[in-house]
């Protein structure tokens, strides 16, 4: 759990190097530099425009903006406490990103990217902790947190590989969603789509991911039975009826593959065993459910060893 | 990873869910026929009577759900029979894939105006007047218009309409 979260500890505080020596000399940028040694960040945040109002050229000055990231995280972690709302967090990434950009004899660079990458995982950080409690409310946050963390971290190392944390948030907002969706089935029916298509990117990278093809089976299989056991009125007319059983049986074709794919990894686990013999069931193909159900049954009394 | 937080969410709908939801459309069906079949005159007064031979499950299903709903102003009323001399005269008798090899000797104890419903291979092999048959996992009708009518039962358009078969 650790090893993912990598929750920060703060224990490197963000150290400007300090310089006076950028252009020409700007006493309210002295000022700003003072009130930040003295730890007043608060004061320094605000003190940052009075500087580029005085002193015009600071608008291009690469130490300025390495300043003002310095600033504004500082603000983040001490003034708003991490909270995943700060708009500080924002503007330190923008101001180190502006000095990135600017510092062409990369004078600050290790500092720009370090303040840089502790900002991306605490966006990595705040959405894991969104996935890991769960919290339906916040959803729509995972994918702006992880959108944030996946940009900022493309800026300082272009060729970072995101496959594996792709299949991990994708699979994490698919349970996210499916929860949404089980919390209130009738008005939150896009919430399983939103679902299904989270699982399916998990699977497009990894085709053999085990839980969500697992998930897959599952919410394809369930469809199909409230499909027939909720939304159908019991005295619906018999043109509804048609189509909905159409409806019910296309999710129980589609929850096959996935089933079948999770029982060729595990192929002990018996409730993907029960799943499918219960789906080949709902498709009428009785000769495969009894198949499956013998499976089921040799799974919980296996025959004795021969030892002859 | 995040498995092992999320994965204990997972679970599929309760054991016999898919089960409930194969009987649910079969009894909608049967409840649709007798909506949409015509009877003769002296069969519209008292309740509608339905019954079913061997098998209590459908049996649970429909009488749970419909009974009481009105037929025109008849109220419907289902009975369970597992021996074939208990058979009463009804509107609606659904037998029981299981039973349905019986149905030759059954017509000879009801009368002509009950609506047989079977479920087997065909209408011709099973002799009633409408047979459940699985097509592609879906559950459909087949229709023996010519017996009906000759029962003096008249078959709504809507059945005709979307039957899988006629003959």
């Amino acid at each position: 759990m650790k090893s993912i979260l990598k929750i920060l500890s703060f224990i490197l505080l963000i150290s400007p190097i300090m310089s006076v020596a950028q252009n020409s000399y700007c006493p309210e940028k002295m000022l700003l530099i003072d009130k930040y040694q003295r730890k007043d960040y608060n004061g320094a945040k605000n003190y940052l425009d009075t500087v580029l109002n005085q002193c015009p050229d600071q608008q291009n000055d690469p130490y300025y903006w390495h300043m003002a990231g310095a600033i504004y995280f500082n603000v983040f972690k001490l003034v708003d406490n991490r909270s995943p709302v700060a708009k500080s967090r924002d503007q330190a990434v923008n101001a180190f990103l502006k000095s990135k950009k600017l510092d062409t004899k990369e004078k600050y660079k290790n500092n720009n990217v370090g303040g840089l990458k502790l900002l991306a995982t605490t966006y990595y950080n705040d959405a894991l902790l969104i996935l890991q409690k769960m919290d339906t409310l916040h959803h729509e946050d995972v994918v702006k947190f992880y959108n944030q963390y996946k940009l900022i971290t493309k800026k300082i190392a272009p060729n970072t590989d995101f496959s594996q944390k792709d299949i991990d948030v994708n699979y994490g907002l698919g349970m996210l969603y499916k929860m949404k969706y089980e919390n209130n089935k009738r008005n939150y029916r896009q919430f399983m789509d939103l679902s299904i298509n989270c699982f399916n990117k998990s699977i497009a990278i990894d085709p053999d991911h085990y839980s969500s093809n697992y998930n897959l089976g599952i919410i394809y299989h369930n469809l199909g039975v409230d499909i027939i056991l909720d939304d159908l009125e019991i005295d619906a007319d018999l043109e509804k009826v048609i189509i909905m059983q159409e409806k019910a049986i296309s999710y129980f074709s589609k929850a096959l593959p996935y089933l079948k794919k999770v029982y060729e990894i595990q192929p002990t686990d018996k409730a993907i065993i029960q799943g499918i013999a219960a789906v080949y069931y709902s498709l009428n193909d009785m000769e495969k459910h009894v198949e499956y159900m013998n499976v089921l049954r040799d799974l919980d009394n296996p025959k004795a060893p021969n030892n002859k | 990873m995040l498995l092992f937080i999320l994965s204990a969410n997972v679970c599929f709908s309760q054991a016999d869910d898919f089960k409930k939801g194969k009987l649910k459309i079969k009894g909608m069906y049967i409840y649709q026929f007798a909506k949409n079949i015509y009877w003769p005159e002296e069969y519209s007064t008292g309740d509608f009577l339905i019954g079913v031979y061997g098998n209590k499950d459908i049996y649970d299903q429909l009488s749970s759900s419909y009974t009481d709903k009105l037929i025109g102003n008849q109220k419907i009323k289902f009975t369970l029979f597992t021996n074939p001399k208990e058979i009463q005269d009804c509107h609606l008798l659904f037998i029981s894939p299981e039973k349905t090899s019986s149905i030759s000797q059954l017509k000879k104890l009801i009368p002509q105006q009950t609506l047989l419903v079977s479920e087997g291979q065909n209408l011709v092999s099973t002799g009633s007047i409408i047979n459940f048959i699985y097509v592609n996992g879906k559950l459909k009708f087949q229709v023996n218009k010519k017996m009906a009518e000759k029962n003096d039962l008249k078959i709504g358009q809507t059945l005709t309409k979307l039957a899988d078969s006629i003959i």
